[in-house]
């Protein structure tokens, strides 16, 4: 790994309802990064979960340290945009990991996603912006997913890349590594919500020509059994990606 | 297409533009296309006027093919779901050890 040394990590969790899973995903997150000996902080931004996540984190806090865990705490579920917003506020890192809280997504793949924004292919040795996941490519994939879910996310897909062309085959990916600096320029940008606020980083950053490499990650469906992809999800989702059509 | 600064909209319509354009020029030179086309004249006539049809048709059928490779060739990991169970089993551990309660 040819990481300079003294780069800073910061992991921005945004929580609501996550009591379970906080403390899982916390332990996964400071093996990856203690193996690999590098240096870490997590974020944890909840907007006042009523299930006890804040005084698990807290919990956290105490063992592990206020160096390894920050958190932010917030008056009322405000979402997820501002979540981070107010995350990347307080995070010290010089580089930002955004990914889910309840283990869809494996702090594995941190360090592939790091390798990637540092080995940089370019001859000019250009800069690597934003490293994002991507379940589309070979060596990634989904579990937990049945031939419809894989038609609806495929279609989806399709069109937003038709409709957008953003240069990358996961664009509703959550799982992404951003240099500080990209992250802090585009997120005051961005407006869209749910799966469209994932399209719109991405799309504004290739715009403002910022470099985006890959990296094959899995995704775990933990939760499609309680189905989250209804009607109201797919017509957001297309409300979503005809606004960024015509604002982008 | 960043260079440009378009918006994705107006990118479809400067496509969308061009192709009329052309696809109106070719319906009024209409005997000099029949003249120059290898197919016969009622073919190509029905070809010109049915262009945009066509157009849409391929879209859809470069869609449908897109997506359904896609879909068949969608990588299923059932292993990373028995690697994220052993790794719950060893966290409850640590974290039962650090006191903190699940």
């Amino acid at each position: 790994m040819s990481t300079p040394p003294s780069l800073l990590y910061s992991v921005i969790l945004p929580t609501y309802n996550e009591r379970e899973n906080l403390p899982l995903i916390f332990f996964m997150l400071n093996e990856t990064f203690e193996s690999h000996n590098l240096k870490y902080e997590v974020v944890v931004v909840d907007d006042s979960s009523p299930d006890g996540t804040l005084e698990v984190a807290q919990a956290l806090q105490k063992s592990y340290g206020a160096s390894k865990i920050q958190i932010v705490s917030r008056k009322g579920k405000l979402g997820l945009g501002t979540a981070y917003i107010a995350g990347l506020k307080a995070a010290k890192g010089d580089r930002i990991v955004l990914m889910d809280a309840d283990l869809s997504h494996h702090p594995k793949f941190i360090p592939s996603m790091i390798q990637v924004m540092d080995n940089n292919p370019n001859n000019n040795n250009q800069k690597i912006h934003i490293v994002t996941g991507t379940r589309y490519k070979s060596g990634g994939g989904v579990a937990g997913w049945d031939w419809y879910r894989k038609l609806t996310s495929r279609t989806a897909n399709f069109l937003a890349d038709f409709l957008l062309n953003p240069g990358v085959s996961d664009l509703t990916g959550s799982f992404r590594l951003y240099d500080r600096a990209s992250i802090e320029q585009i997120l005051p940008q961005v407006q869209s919500k749910g799966y469209a606020f994932q399209m719109e980083i991405i799309v504004r950053a290739r715009k403002q020509n910022m470099i985006i490499q890959e990296v094959p990650i899995t995704f775990v469906d933990r939760i499609y059994g309680q189905s989250k992809l209804g009607p109201r999800e797919i017509i957001l989702y297309l409300q979503g990606l005809t606004k960024l059509f015509f604002t982008t | 297409m960043s260079g440009l600064g378009l918006l994705r909209y107006q990118i479809f319509l400067v496509h969308g533009v061009l192709f009329f354009s052309i696809w109106h020029a070719s319906l009024s030179n209409m005997d000099k296309i029949v003249e120059l086309s290898p197919f016969a004249s009622n073919v190509t006539t029905l070809l010109v006027w049915y262009a945009p049809v066509l157009a849409i048709g391929m879209l859809g059928i470069y869609a449908l093919v897109t997506i359904l490779y896609g879909v068949i060739t969608f990588e299923d990991c059932p292993d990373a779901v028995a690697e994220i169970d052993r790794q719950v089993k060893e966290a409850r551990i640590e974290l039962k050890k650090r006191g903190i309660k699940l």
